[in-house]
């Protein structure tokens, strides 16, 4: 009885917060509070997914959502990223019957990393993908080590995992759990590289033996592939392979035949496809159905665009502060690219959650790379710029080539006219926007 | 010529620690000193004797356990070392390893290097905070961030009077310990980059120990700024007192 109370007044708000397009997690937080074991209470459909990591989970699970109704199926979806147990809590009451009953065929949950924990006991997903685990937030999260831990509480052994084999921290959880695991990996291809370019790893010694491991190729920090030179092991066997990648025409293909689009020219963007074709098709959804869909997803102008400004082109990337790999991933995207340059990176504040700013994450950040490309000038902007400044120069890039603004608005107008080449704007979410209007530039592609 | 160690760079990288010995190499050089930079792991030979300036920085606590073990090895020659004057400096837990013993979250006692007299004990809870603190080392007050499990105690010779942070344990009023040419903080972090004085600091000591004569000055404009321009942001009333 009190569980149906509790539904029915926890729907009566997520229709009241509908109306007022308010956020996501408020009814399921109120039904908590009522029936704190409410989330136990819901009859769960046939199939469930749950997405995590420290990144990618939105995207992933957008995606697996989309193919899923393509295919068909009702799904149940938590499309505005609440994914914490409010959050989680609100999706299920939006779809469920009075007394608890999942009506859709399939729940595709985003989960939080700290949450799982939470989460899985009570939604009990037959998938779970775990897109990585990287340097992300640490005065919430501490460190990646943590954050590996929280995972691990909340899988159990009839949990299929859907992990990227590329990547040696996320065999951990196969090394000491006996799950059932479907590996998705990209193979060698023209923008892997042999030595490697970022310093500070997450993961560079044999989980077993305890030994260095060694790389034939790298994709990106200490994702490749790798083997221990001392004991048996190494990437493992790769089930569903990105056989190619042209970012040029921004396409991939997977398992040698299969093409399809992406929605912008970087990697986090083929590994998020991979891990949703793999889920997707685990469940037995057809690959054209897989592949029309993906390459159907539109970019966002929030995470990724090129423009042309009075003949330059500007390349705006969206990054998270707190976190040195989205960064990384901008500086492997700039190293890409040829000829003279001009970067802009900066922020208006570290953190919103905060009453305290941590910069050690800056020095995680291998803007060395940036050395050895053709600078014309690095701008930083926003309240820390004298920060980035110095963190620029210990870079090895020539002080007088870098600029401080404290404010876009100042920092836009000089970009426009004072400096040459290509603009690579590498900034945190809170600029890409303000930087788009400053900039006013129209879409190139 | 000045040769700097820095220990399990592979394995004590949490926190963009990495920054230090970027720092001071950048700083030496500029100064005119020749600078090495000897990057060391476990499966490497230490030898204590050849290294002017020893690092090491923040780990995860397996990686740090990786680390004491093959440290361990070197208890003679790292004690010896420091007796001697060599530089070390230990950041974030680190620190740790230095002490007379660690008690990890299950309670268990690990055998650390036991040259200083102060313990450490891991909660089970993180500790975050940013940090202002006063040292006598500089004129300006120190700026720094905290993320630790590890809470010190028996540290009695510090090196820092905290004004806002953790310190050695919640609620502690100092933080760090320094004896010879050792340092061992638990700010995480460059450090050395963030406080420009400090940098100053260990530069001018190190050739103060190496007998090396400059008359060039530390450029350190840009970090002077980032130090100054956050104090102003943040600390608008303790800059006005101080």
């Amino acid at each position: 009885m009190r569980k149906t109370i509790t539904i029915i007044i926890g729907k009566i708000f997520v229709l009241v917060g509908k109306l007022l397009h308010r956020g996501s997690s408020l009814p399921g937080g109120i039904a908590l509070k009522l029936y704190p074991n409410l989330m136990h209470e819901f009859k769960m459909p046939e199939i469930v997914i749950a997405v995590t990591g420290s990144s990618g989970k939105g995207s992933i699970t957008s995606m697996i959502a989309e193919i899923c109704k393509k295919d068909g199926y009702q799904v149940a979806h938590n499309s505005k990223g609440s994914n914490l147990s409010a959050g989680i809590t609100t999706l299920l009451l939006e779809h469920s019957t009075l007394n608890g009953s999942i009506k859709s065929d399939i729940v595709i949950a985003e989960v939080d990393e700290r949450y799982c924990k939470y989460v899985f006991p009570c939604i009990k997903p037959n998938y779970v993908v775990i897109s990585n685990i990287t340097r992300d937030q640490p005065p919430r999260q501490g460190h990646f080590d943590l954050v590996y831990q929280e995972i691990k509480k909340a899988l159990t052994s009839d949990m299929h995992l859907i992990i990227s084999g590329d990547d040696p921290m996320l065999q951990k959880f196969v090394l000491e759990k006996e799950n059932p695991v479907t590996y998705y990996g990209i193979d060698k291809n023209r923008y892997s590289y042999i030595v490697s370019k970022f310093k500070n790893l997450n993961f560079t010694y044999c989980p077993i033996c305890h030994t260095k491991l060694i790389y034939d190729y790298y994709h990106f920090e200490e994702i490749g592939d790798y083997h221990c030179p001392n004991c048996h092991f190494k990437r493992p066997k790769i089930d569903i392979t990105c056989t190619d990648i042209d970012y040029d025409n921004k396409t991939i293909t997977i398992q040698n035949d299969k093409k399809t689009h992406i929605p912008y020219q970087l990697l986090y963007c083929v590994y998020n496809t991979l891990a949703a074709y793999t889920a997707t098709k685990l469940i037995g959804i057809k690959e054209d159905v897989i592949l029309s869909t993906t390459s159907e997803i539109a970019g966002n102008t929030k995470n990724f665009s090129v423009y042309q400004y009075q003949g330059r082109n500007v390349h705006v990337l969206n990054n998270k502060n707190e976190n040195s790999s989205t960064f990384n991933q901008s500086i492997l995207y700039v190293d890409r690219m040829k000829g003279e340059k001009t970067i802009v990176i900066g922020w208006k504040e570290i953190s919103r959650r905060y009453a305290f700013d941590d910069l050690s994450w800056l020095y995680d950040i291998d803007f060395e790379i940036l050395a050895k490309h053709d600078i014309n000038q690095v701008i930083c902007v926003g309240l820390h710029c004298y920060d980035i400044a110095t963190r620029v120069k210990y870079a090895n890039i020539d002080e007088k080539k870098i600029k401080t603004f404290d404010s876009l608005e100042e920092a836009v107008p000089y970009i426009k006219e004072k400096n040459k080449g290509d603009i690579f704007a590498i900034l945190n979410f809170d600029y890409v926007i303000p930087f788009h209007e400053l900039m006013n530039g129209s879409e190139k592609k | 010529m000045i040769t700097i160690a820095h220990l399990y760079y592979d394995l004590l990288n949490l926190y963009g620690e990495s920054g230090n010995v970027k720092a001071l190499k950048m700083a030496l050089e500029s100064i005119g000193v020749d600078v090495t930079v000897k990057l060391l792991t476990t499966d490497d030979e230490l030898d204590f004797t050849e290294y002017d300036f020893v690092y090491l920085g923040m780990g995860t606590e397996e990686n740090q356990m990786l680390a004491l073990n093959h440290l361990l090895s070197y208890k003679e020659q790292i004690k010896t070392a420091i007796e001697h004057g060599t530089f070390f400096l230990a950041t974030g837990n680190a620190m740790e390893l230095f002490g007379k013993y660690m008690i990890d979250q299950t309670g268990k006692k690990i055998e650390t290097l036991q040259i200083f007299p102060y313990t450490t004990k891991l909660e089970t809870f993180r500790m975050v905070d940013e940090v202002l603190a006063k040292t006598e080392l500089t004129s300006s007050p120190i700026l720094g961030f905290q993320n630790q499990f590890g809470v010190i105690k028996d540290s009695n010779k510090p090196i820092f009077t905290m004004i806002r942070g953790i310190g050695s344990y919640p609620n502690s009023k100092t933080e760090g310990y320094m004896e010879h040419h050792f340092f061992g903080t638990y700010f995480i972090g460059p450090i050395l980059i963030r406080n420009p004085e400090l940098l100053e600091y260990f530069c001018r000591e190190i050739c103060k120990e190496k007998k090396i004569k400059t008359r060039k000055k530390l450029k350190l404009e840009l970090e002077k700024k980032a130090h100054d321009h956050f104090m102003e942001h943040y600390y608008k009333e303790e800059k006005a007192t101080n």
